[in-house]
């Protein structure tokens, strides 16, 4: 008989302790004893907060299930290890993804938009199609069409951010065309089956014809009703439920209006709004999420964190959205339209409730998108696309935050591809990247 | 000085200072007072005559500084040395140390577990400690699989 099986469950913790995620899992396979003992909510709470690594978005701990919190100190050591061995993050860039690559025979053009869930199904939005690819079998799994001279619209606008992995079912709302104005749900399980269900209750986003659906994350969209430029709502996917953000940041003028989302994983969400007119004022707004999912509908959400930024940006893209235990640092690159140009710009999260801003140097040559990783010292690595219309390569960025806190960016190019008129985007963790072009669509895929 | 008798009924001298760092003994001792009564424990003090004079930990310092604290699995150079022992006395010192309540040396031996489970694959687990699987073949896929697709990922 094994005397550390036999060890009393206290030791057997003490044991635990000095172990990480992957250990643990490890020796949750060994027994019956190690699974159960690995399953004690302690256990994560523990290392949880032991953790070397910094990338721990703020959560409260109470509100999360155990499930959550493995995947949480999991996902903090593989960033860990990503940043800790530069030679690891090295073969992830310049070799890994030569290993597998392949295109996927989906003829369909056109495509509005992609979603990755499960690191596994890749969810193809078109504007008469809905598939599902599925990447383990390299094959479709599911399409829905749209019935005879109807057109499917996607309630998305301008804040695609990443195809960041999503965990629970996936939803997506869209609207059969202009005319029916029905607006309809795709849920997709985690079999890669879709189910497609009517939503009267989201009746209202197309009442006045027109809509902004801003951003998604898990269960959550941030809708804007393009009639109501200050009504922003949070809309709980699976149940239906709609939480009215409470706007306005205590110190802004009357008029403002929202410019954009971003949701921040640890159950936050970004909002920025502007002054109308040729004014150059910025106003920021965090909203902590968790709570919301337990009150009841119609509670407003109101802002933990409030700032302003006196920029004269004409669009504003947020882009990135780790945190890190300690300083609390995102990074999001605005593009001055009249310009083409994207500046960097770094916010702190201060205890006091305020949020800080400090911009770098413009950004050369990188015009469509920029995916970015942040670390707890503030450094952000993460992937760029070159110039649209002139078959840019991928491009490899490297932020670090000078003592000043200004941010300043290092890309280098990669040998990846250069399809015609690509677009595309990336998971990181999942290691999927997807381009389209005007019939085809690539998918990598990185194999460990 | 302190007379500390084992199981066995060999009798050891040792000071009072050197002792107090088992929280245990410390208690005996206060409970039984300035009297010369003998207690009994197991082979330690080899382990505090080398850590005299080292600081004690707080009470309740495993719930707010530990915690907080980095996750580190070093052992210094003598400590290592005290360790390396075989398995069976390892988890000997270890039960011995929980007993004794000694937070220090239970670290040790639980670092000690831990380095060896490190990198390891299951299996290599079962084989070092001597672990039965007493899984059933299908619970340890749909159990396990899924979880362990991000540590694979390392």
């Amino acid at each position: 008989m094994s005397m550390l099986v036999e060890l009393p469950d206290d030791v057997l913790f003490n044991v635990i302790k000095f172990l990480a995620a992957p250990d643990i899992f490890t020796t949750r396979k060994t027994c019956k004893r190690f699974q159960a003992i690995t399953m004690v909510r302690n256990v994560w709470t523990t290392a949880y907060k032991t953790s070397s690594g910094g990338f721990f978005p703020i959560v409260d701990l109470a509100s999360q299930t155990t499930v959550d919190l493995e995947q949480l100190v999991l996902r903090a050591h593989q960033m860990d290890m990503f940043w800790a061995n530069p030679s690891h993050a090295r073969r992830f860039y310049e070799q890994r993804w030569q290993l597998d690559s392949e295109t996927c025979g989906i003829d369909i053009s056109d495509i509005v938009d992609e979603g990755l869930y499960l690191g596994r199904y890749l969810i193809l939005h078109h504007p008469q199609v809905i598939l599902v690819y599925d990447l383990q079998i390299k094959n479709e799994v599911f399409r829905y069409n749209a019935p005879v001279n109807h057109e499917f619209l996607f309630l998305h606008n301008s804040c695609h951010t990443t195809i960041r992995d999503r965990e629970t079912d996936y939803f997506l709302p869209f609207v059969v065309s202009r005319e029916t104005r029905s607006v309809l749900m795709v849920q997709i399980s985690p079999l890669g089956t879709m189910t497609i269900t009517d939503c009267p209750e989201l009746q209202f986003l197309v009442e006045h014809g027109v809509y902004a659906y801003l951003c998604m994350s898990n269960d959550l969209a941030v809708i804007q009703p393009e009639h109501e430029e200050r009504a922003v709502q949070v809309i709980h996917l699976p149940s239906r439920k709609i939480y009215p953000f409470s706007l306005k940041p205590t110190d802004a003028p009357p008029d403002i209006s929202f410019s954009s989302a971003l949701f921040i994983p640890g159950g936050y969400v970004l909002l920025s709004f502007r002054t109308s007119g040729s004014s150059v004022n910025h106003f920021f707004a965090l909203y902590r999420l968790h709570d919301h999912i337990n009150q009841s509908a119609g509670t407003p959400l109101y802002p933990t964190h409030q700032g302003h930024f006196e920029v004269d940006f004409m669009r504003l893209h947020l882009l990135c959205s780790e945190t890190s235990t300690t300083g609390s640092l995102w990074f999001m690159a605005c593009l001055r339209a009249r310009y083409n140009m994207f500046y960097l710009v770094h916010i702190t999260l201060h205890g006091d409730g305020r949020l800080a801003f400090d911009m770098g140097d413009n950004v050369p040559n990188v015009l469509w998108g920029l995916h970015l990783t942040v670390n707890s010292s503030g450094r952000a690595r993460g992937f760029a696309q070159g110039k649209v219309n002139t078959h840019g390569p991928w491009m490899l960025c490297d932020v670090h935050v000078n003592s000043k806190g200004e941010p300043l960016i290092h890309i280098s190019t990669l040998n990846i591809l250069g399809n015609d008129n690509f677009i595309g985007d990336l998971d990181v963790f999942r290691g999927v990247l997807v381009s389209y072009g005007r019939n085809k669509i690539d998918i990598r895929r990185l194999v460990v | 000085m302190v007379t500390l008798v084992t199981s066995d009924n060999e009798k050891f001298n040792a000071e009072k200072e050197v002792v107090e760092r088992s929280v245990l003994i410390k208690n005996m001792l206060e409970d039984v007072g300035e009297s010369d009564q003998p207690i009994p424990l197991p082979m330690f003090l080899e382990y505090c005559e080398h850590h005299r004079g080292e600081p004690l930990p707080a009470p309740d310092a495993d719930t707010s500084q530990d915690d907080t604290r980095k996750r580190t699995t070093d052992i210094s150079e003598w400590d290592q040395k005290f360790i390396t022992v075989d398995q069976e006395m390892l988890f000997e010192i270890i039960l011995a140390a929980n007993y004794l309540d000694i937070k220090s040396l239970l670290d040790v031996g639980c670092k000690t577990v831990a380095n060896m489970i490190k990198g390891k694959t299951p299996e290599e687990i079962r084989k070092l400690f001597n672990i039965v699987n007493d899984f059933t073949p299908r619970r340890r896929c749909a159990q396990i699989k899924k979880e362990n697709e991000w540590a694979e990922d390392r």
